[in-house]
């Protein structure tokens, strides 16, 4: 009984340890926002990276997502003869819901643990020490342009996959025989109000920063060569996943409770 | 001339890994800190170059304590330069960009002339035609001499070795001990070693530490440490024996 509580105490030491250091790590990142140098090059080349080198995936992503929830929901409203509604119900499910919390975890298997092995093996290779020693403060240089890009392109993303979503929901409500693609299109766009389209791109905009900056900060603390590598990926990549579905739950619960 | 005080260092699990270390790195010299891996060079290296905070201890330089001048700090430490083992260059980059990397930083030389001057610091290391290759298509021996060429793009006044010769074949050693040599004596830079290879330590150094366990346990000349009594040194410096005959090794 003793070693249980001795490892529960432990453990949750280790996790304080853990909040501690990602709150220095948030600390620095912000003061890399307010000072200069200003890396736009790297910035640029991040939402390159990360945004326009995701539009493939998110694109197939959103098409699948928008097929999935037209024909589950047309499922539902056929058997209270309600398919009138279906572009309505679809359209709000995927902006308020689905959209960004798919977008997020879809980009998040491609950016986190890349951006956390890339850091990684910045750190074992002693190329963060090297920018050190030559006067480069590595959180303006390698984290600050990361996490602003991702804040940016996330909600970015989220938009290109919402449209995806809906065109193809629209086209698979016109091949089902329920309704024809422009009343599809004209249903779902009147039933998304601007509140509506502004709380996917708000959720998107805290995925982005939550899985960027947790990426950066797996990354940055590898130790033990390529081993610490691979556990920082890994590690990475179930932390953002986890993180984004937890931050939603608590942002959705937040909005209906207010 | 850079002076350690009395330098402690203990690591994150407590162990005392450097020992009151005081010792002074003369100007235009070539010191080398030899010893057994694990003895804690590398760690001490890390101090001078402001990588480690000593857990105790001072560091001056050019007469000032860099403990008493934090604002200070940075541009006192710009004066050095570090050469990593295994290089530590940027494999996202190509050569010339890794050279020209300080020249970008320090944004004191106009663009367009940046790529000339890496290109100039890399003939400086015996490097041609290289400039716009990447980091993966260039050798060991290469990527040492282009980690060189980086360190001297920030025109130190110091520059901090850390096992440069280590694992490259006899003729890139050799080379790259040249180039440090050269490097000493054209530009009368004072350099720091760091090294458990004592041929490549007695061909370029003039002042000799030697570290044991984290303790300094001899500092003095190439042929005060041929001399010394102690015997751990004396183990170390030694070639070791041949404890086989060419009978024992049976034909193939």
């Amino acid at each position: 009984m003793k070693q249980i509580a001795h490892s529960i105490n432990n453990w949750l030491k280790l996790r304080v340890i853990e909040i501690q250091e990602f709150v220095i790590f948030m600390a620095n990142v912000a003061r890399g926002l307010y000072r200069k140098p200003r890396y736009w090059h790297d910035f640029f080349d991040h939402m390159d990276i990360m945004g326009v080198g995701s539009i493939p995936i998110v694109l197939i992503a959103g098409g699948c997502i928008g097929a999935l929830i037209t024909l589950e929901t047309l499922a539902e409203l056929r058997t209270f003869g309600a398919n009138v509604l279906l572009g309505k119900l679809t359209g709000l499910s995927i902006i308020r819901g689905t959209g960004p919390v798919f977008t997020a975890m879809i980009v998040s298997t491609r950016v986190c643990s890349s951006a956390a092995a890339e850091l990684g093996a910045m750190q074992v290779s002693q190329q963060i020490d090297a920018l050190v020693t030559m006067g480069v403060d590595p959180f303006r240089k390698l984290i600050t342009p990361r996490i602003a890009a991702g804040t940016l392109m996330f909600p970015a993303l989220a938009t290109v996959n919402g449209i995806a979503a809906i065109l193809t929901g629209a086209l698979v409500a016109q091949l089902s025989g329920t309704m024809s693609l422009p009343f599809f299109l004209n249903q779902s766009l009147s039933g998304i109000t601007p509140g509506d389209v502004l709380w996917g791109l708000t959720k998107s905009t805290v995925f982005g920063f939550i899985v960027v900056s947790t990426a950066c900060y797996y990354g940055l603390r590898v130790q033990g060569g390529t081993a610490g590598v691979r556990a920082a990926a890994s590690q990475a990549a179930v932390a953002c996943v986890l993180l984004i579905l937890i931050s939603n739950s608590i942002m959705t619960t937040l909005v209906h409770a207010f | 001339m850079i002076s350690l005080k009395n330098i402690n260092f203990f690591s994150d699990d407590a162990q005392h890994i450097l020992k009151n270390i005081t010792f002074d790195i003369p100007d235009a010299k070539v010191t080398a800190i030899i010893g057994a891996s694990g003895s804690g060079k590398t760690t001490l290296l890390r101090i001078i170059a402001g990588l480690y905070e000593p857990t105790s201890g001072e560091i001056w330089i050019d007469g000032q304590n860099l403990a008493t001048l934090p604002k200070t700090k940075q541009q006192v430490r710009s004066k050095m330069a570090i050469v990593f083992q295994h290089g530590a260059l940027f494999d996202s980059l190509t050569v010339w960009e890794n050279v020209a990397f300080p020249l970008y930083e320090q944004g004191t030389m106009p663009l367009s002339k940046v790529r000339e001057e890496a290109e100039k610091l890399l003939e400086m290391v015996d490097l041609h035609g290289v400039a716009d290759l990447s980091i993966d298509q260039c050798s060991g021996g290469m990527q040492m001499r282009i980690a060189i060429a980086r360190a001297l793009a920030s025109y130190p006044e110091v520059i901090l070795y850390d096992e440069p010769s280590s694992g490259l074949d006899p003729i890139a050693r050799g080379l790259i001990c040249d180039l440090i040599q050269k490097q000493q004596i054209q530009q009368r830079m004072t350099s720091v070693l760091v090294t458990h290879q004592l041929s490549a330590a007695f061909q370029i150094s003039n002042h000799f530490i030697f570290l044991y366990e984290g303790e300094i346990i001899f500092e003095g000349t190439a042929d005060e440490l041929m001399e010394a009594k102690d015997p751990y040194i004396q183990r170390f410096i030694q070639p070791p024996s041949r404890s086989y005959r060419t009978t024992d090794f049976v034909p193939l």
